[in-house]
């Protein structure tokens, strides 16, 4: 029996039509919904005899593109799912706007329409197996701007998108290809586990897994915990503020299994090996020594994050002053304000960072490059965790991590529209 | 309708701009109004109480903002064969002085609080060995307790504060626990100081520390409420200017409201029919809108929910000369219990005001020495939808009169087998009243108010303030 996963969420009237599109697609969860593939075909019906009709279908079709649902079929106002069927869809997602009570709603259900070639009755209505609706006031939205032209360089595209949800606390994330050349896997850090997840089909599938719980603890962990995630080749290195030390880890089948033992948290890796920092034991910061590779130690300001490449390091410090300097920590220059979370873009001068404060609890990721302008996408929870990879082929894509309490995380997404070529793998 | 006031400001301020990573330092100062502050689990009197003790202890279970059992020192949700509920203890918890919390160090102290004088309403669901100890047991990493009688929910009696663990510290006489926040001191004056459990396992508290104050003048509310350096007060005075933000709860489970009561002491003759005069002489109405404030609703029932037939104005059979005990810094008031004579003088009923401590009065009531008194009834149990709840406040206020054997094994068992638990919750508020000679008079709702540079402070269903996520 399939699953009947609803979303009916509570509708927010204040929501602007680009952020009730957005919330609703999100609501759908559509990573989450049983039997459902990114990759088959979904027909999209957009209806209702609202003015904002022909914005919403281009957004519907804009978010589901940015999760990944790249094959979809635009039908006409009011189509059938028979229509749908006979299109060659797989999957119907229904949207209608409509006005209640002086606001503009947006609605979507998705409904499974191929039964399959042993269904009983092939053409019975499918089973509808994700709902979602949100308001927003059509005297305070203005049609959303037309997308910026595109420029050639680098940006990031949003809005964000609610990609899965993964249990517990995420305290890192990293982009880490098991092999040169292949695309990038998705490294979670939780309070719990280590796991990979590769991009495919269904969003996000687990590959390899650590368990966490024996390995032995910080004797003061922090209230507010926080790790660190580095490619190393095909291994990963990793730490957080729960753990007594950090560790290295290799690939084995659907395991991830520790190789070696670190004497901290690595923030980076280069030729000559790991740099590695010490959380100040029971707080949410890193402590002022750092040790470069070779085992030269360097004193830095106390930070609520670090991040360092072959020939670069970020560091933001405790008053959310973003600090670039060599890879060696040397020639420090203040670049500006950063909050807790930081990416790089391997083989790119592309580098993201969080903002310095939250507004009405939501965050912006901003992208920082010495060769591309500027551009930034806002997300509505806070962030603790970052990370850009190029986890599919010919995208870059943006996951953010969002506590919702201790219960679990939510990983959004979005892109980076124009991205560099290749890598430097 | 009132608002329920207690606790949502904190939280909303903690959602409005913020850095992202939470800053740690500074302190919290908790002002408690009208009486001693109770720092044993079992002996918690009210939401002051029970905040500060959820600062140095823990218990097996808790409930969540649904008033779901949620484990906390527990491994996982109990299991229940017949009598006996078994609950798995969470391993390699540290105590404050390092060594670990094992499973016979948590049945000792369920024994301990049980032998006390205690208002832990679970002792009494507890069978008794030859020597009146309560069988509670260790065995294989579990906790093990044989009940009188089978009550599928007894695991929530165990997430009360009066059920937190406290093991006894060597060489101290102060109990230590597993909580975010260790005793750090206690002064003459009864200030208690707390401070940061490094090794806590949920990671060391923000603050540097917690400063617990008992204040007793009723002139410094007010000022205590707008200055910045206080962050919260329990049981502001009735009639005080309120300035600063109420806290409220979010979440759908509230904590219960005080219930304002006068009771009639055991000795008074014809306590029924007195009961049924006072209950039609009390002008509740006046009383709530002159000298309790918004907050406040008339009632007759102790329990929210709980339907009682409104009661014609009795003449007294004869008129009688009664005292009339109340706290000399009771956060109702002096004005309060002076228009509670007059009422009583038009029922025929002369009364003599009677001031004494907090203390002398909490040990007359315990002790049933009173003829009347007016007193707060503050069951640290989550107003909920569950008549296991109102079962449970009930077995709470009888602790607090130190008669909770008036929840009965068969009551229990009515209570699991009837089919209508509301009913029999409603029949047993009904039987309490009569028992402990109780005429309710208002219900209002816990007294805390907080200023606004203390942040990530919540409301447990209990009433408790959690400040273990709290910063400045």
């Amino acid at each position: 029996m399939l699953t009947l996963a609803f979303a009916l969420l509570a509708a927010t009237p204040s929501a602007d039509l680009d952020g009730a599109v957005t919330r609703v697609v999100s609501d759908l969860r559509l990573a989450d919904v049983s039997g459902f593939s990114l990759d088959e075909d979904l027909a999209v019906v957009v209806s209702g005899d609202s003015a904002w009709t022909t914005t919403v279908a281009g957004l519907i079709r804009g978010r589901l593109l940015q999760l990944g649902v790249e094959h979809t079929l635009p039908l006409p106002p009011g189509s059938t799912e028979a229509a749908a069927r006979q299109a060659g869809a797989e999957w119907l997602l229904r949207v209608q706007v409509e006005v209640v009570d002086e606001l503009e709603m947006v609605s979507a259900q998705l409904v499974r329409i191929d039964r399959g070639l042993w269904a009983a009755d092939p053409h019975s209505p499918g089973p509808i197996l994700a709902i979602a609706d949100r308001t927003f006031s059509r005297r305070t939205t203005a049609p959303p701007p037309p997308p910026p032209p595109p420029t050639g360089t680098p940006s990031l595209a949003g809005p964000a998108v609610v990609l899965s949800a993964v249990p517990g606390r995420v305290l890192a994330m990293g982009a880490c290809a098991p092999k040169a050349g292949e695309p990038d896997e998705l490294v979670v850090v939780t309070q719990s586990f280590v796991r990979t997840y590769r991009f495919d089909k269904r969003g996000l599938d687990v590959v390899a897994e650590l368990d966490l719980s024996k390995l032995p603890r910080a004797p003061a962990p922090a209230r507010e915990p926080f790790g660190a995630v580095v490619c190393d080749g095909d291994a990963i290195g990793f730490g957080t503020t729960d753990l007594d030390r950090g560790y290295r880890v290799v690939r084995k089948g659907a395991r991830l299994e520790i190789d070696a033992d670190l004497t901290g948290m690595p923030v980076g890796r280069n030729a000559d090996g790991w740099v590695l920092a010490q959380a100040i034991a029971g707080r949410n910061l890193f402590a002022s020594t750092l040790t470069l590779p070779r085992g030269r130690g360097v004193e830095i300001t106390p930070s609520y994050a670090m991040l360092a490449t072959a020939d670069r390091a970020f560091v933001v410090t405790t008053a959310y002053t973003l600090v670039s300097s060599t890879g060696k920590f040397d020639d420090p220059q203040r670049v500006g304000r950063a909050g807790s979370a930081l990416a790089h873009l391997v083989g790119s001068p592309i580098f993201l960072h969080t903002a310095p404060e939250l507004t009405d609890g939501g965050d912006v990721v901003s992208m920082y490059s010495t060769e591309y302008p500027a551009s930034s996408v806002r997300i509505p929870s806070a962030v603790q965790a970052l990370t850009i990879g190029r986890f599919r082929e010919g995208r870059v894509d943006v996951l953010t991590a969002s506590w919702r309490g201790r219960r679990d995380t939510e990983i959004r997404t979005f892109s980076v529209a124009d991205p560099p070529e290749g890598n430097a793998r | 309708m009132k608002r329920l006031l207690v606790s949502l400001s904190l939280c909303v301020a903690s959602v409005a701009t913020a850095a992202p990573r939470t800053p740690y330092g500074g302190d919290a100062r908790v002002y408690v109004f009208g009486r001693p502050i109770e720092v044993l689990p079992e002996n918690a009197a009210g939401f002051a109480d029970a905040t500060v003790q959820g600062l140095v202890y823990e218990r097996l279970y808790g409930l969540d903002g649904s008033g779901d059992l949620v484990p906390i020192l527990a491994a996982g949700p109990p299991e229940i064969a017949g009598l006996v509920v078994s609950v798995p203890l969470r391993p390699r918890v540290q105590l404050h002085d390092g060594r670990v919390l094992t499973a016979a160090m948590v049945a000792e102290a369920f024994v301990r609080h049980a032998t006390t004088d205690a208002r832990a309403s679970y002792v009494t669901a507890l069978t008794l060995d030859g020597a009146g100890r309560p069988r509670v047991r260790s065995e294989a990493g579990q906790v093990r307790f044989q009940l009188t009688t089978p009550h599928a929910d007894f695991a929530r009696l165990l997430a009360s504060p009066h059920a937190a663990v406290d093991v006894p510290a060597v060489g101290r006489a102060q109990t230590i626990g597993t909580g975010p926040y260790r005793f750090h001191s206690r002064d003459a004056r009864g200030v208690y100081l707390f401070a940061p459990f490094d090794a806590y396992r949920g990671g060391r508290p923000f603050l540097d520390g917690v400063e617990v104050r008992p204040y007793a003048s009723r002139f410094g509310a007010a000022a205590l409420t707008k200055n910045a350096a206080t962050t919260l007060v329990f049981g502001i005075p009735d009639g005080s200017d309120r300035a600063s933000p109420r806290i409220e709860v979010a979440g759908s489970v509230r904590p219960r409201a005080e219930t304002l009561v006068l009771a009639i002491g055991p000795s008074v003759a014809d306590r029924d029919a007195l009961a049924q005069v006072i209950d039609g002489a009390l002008n509740r109405q006046r009383l709530v809108r002159r000298f309790l404030g918004d907050d406040a609703q008339a009632t007759q029932a102790l329990l929210d929910g709980v339907k009682v037939e409104a009661t014609e104005p009795k003449a007294p059979t004869a008129s009688r000369s009664l005292a009339l005990l109340v706290s000399r810094d009771g956060r109702a008031g002096h004005r309060f219990a002076e228009r509670v004579q007059l009422d009583l003088l038009r029922a025929g009923i002369t009364v003599r005001i009677e001031r004494v401590s907090p203390e002398r009065l909490e040990a007359r009531r315990r002790g049933q020495d009173f003829e009347l008194l007016i007193d707060t009834l503050a069951p640290v149990v989550p107003a909920s939808p569950r008549p296991v709840d109102d079962l449970h406040a009930l077995w709470s206020i009888a602790s607090m009169f130190a008669q909770p054997q008036l929840v009965r094994a068969a009551d229990v068992e009515r209570f699991e087998r009837s089919g209508r638990p509301a009913e029999v919750v409603a029949a047993l508020e009904a039987s309490f009243r009569r028992s402990l000679g109780l005429v309710p008079i208002a219900r209002r709702a816990p007294s805390v108010a907080s200023t606004d540079t203390l942040h990530g402070v919540t409301s447990r269903p209990s009433g408790a303030m959690d400040l273990s996520d709290a910063h400045r």
